[in-house]
């Protein structure tokens, strides 16, 4: 009997690694295709780096919407006064 | 798609300026190829020196943030077609590898204001969410909310 042979391991790359979460269908495949016959290995420098990314954007998102609800909120549309002199009647002097 | 990372060539730069330089030379000869078809081959091969970095930046602590620029950019490029690339889009990548010329530590501060500049230049740096189309796609799927 011959020797069972382990499965080759492929190594993404960050684009690789782009391509097959976030590509196009076509991209997608085309990555999927070429590590079909071994196991899949990413960095863990790359793998952190994707979730850094995840992150900063959603605190980007976070600030983009307090920036942007504090905007709206600057002028109240009735009285014309801003949140701060509500704040000031909600707790007087 | 996948790449040894150990392969030694005769080009392999020894530091991470070697590897600045290096990179700075393959956007350079990125910029007569713009919205030709002959563009998409090399950005194949600044990609490999690209993941050839990886080697080089690892082995040394002070150079990790440079080697998160590598990541980043890497990251960047899956993004974009050959078509998306603009002159403005190689000066961004200018900027990003010609921060790593100099001598001494990379710092984190260097890292963020090369991804700060991404962002500015238009260029995606990471996976990010729309909320406005998740909205959109969702009333797609459930149907209108009453």
């Amino acid at each position: 009997m011959g020797r069972k042979r382990s499965p080759r391991q492929r190594l993404l790359d960050t684009t690789a690694v782009v391509y097959r979460l976030h590509g196009h269908m076509l991209q997608q495949a085309a990555v999927g295709e070429a590590v079909a016959d071994g196991d899949v290995l990413v960095q863990v420098f790359v793998r952190m780096e994707y979730l850094r990314g995840v992150i900063l954007n959603l605190v980007e998102i976070a600030h983009q919407e307090v920036s942007r609800s504090a905007t709206s909120h600057r002028t109240d549309p009735v009285d014309g006064n801003s949140p701060s002199d509500d704040r000031c009647r909600a707790f007087p002097q | 798609v996948s790449t040894d990372l150990g392969q030694k060539t005769a080009q392999q730069p020894a530091t991470r300026a070697d590897l600045a330089r290096q990179l700075l030379a393959r956007v350079d000869r990125l910029a007569p190829r713009l919205a030709d078809v002959t563009l998409a081959a090399e950005i194949q091969l600044l990609k490999r020196d690209l993941v050839r970095g990886h080697v080089i930046l690892s082995a040394r602590p002070e150079d990790n943030n440079y080697l998160s620029v590598v990541t980043l950019v890497e990251g960047a490029l899956g993004s974009l077609t050959w078509k998306a690339y603009t002159p403005g889009v190689l000066d961004a990548l200018r900027r990003a590898f010609a921060a790593g010329t100099g001598e001494g530590e990379f710092t984190f501060e260097a890292y963020d204001a090369v991804r700060r500049d991404f962002r500015a230049s238009g260029i995606p740096t990471g996976p990010t969410i729309d909320l406005t189309s998740s909205v959109a796609e969702a009333e797609d799927e459930d149907g209108p909310q009453a």
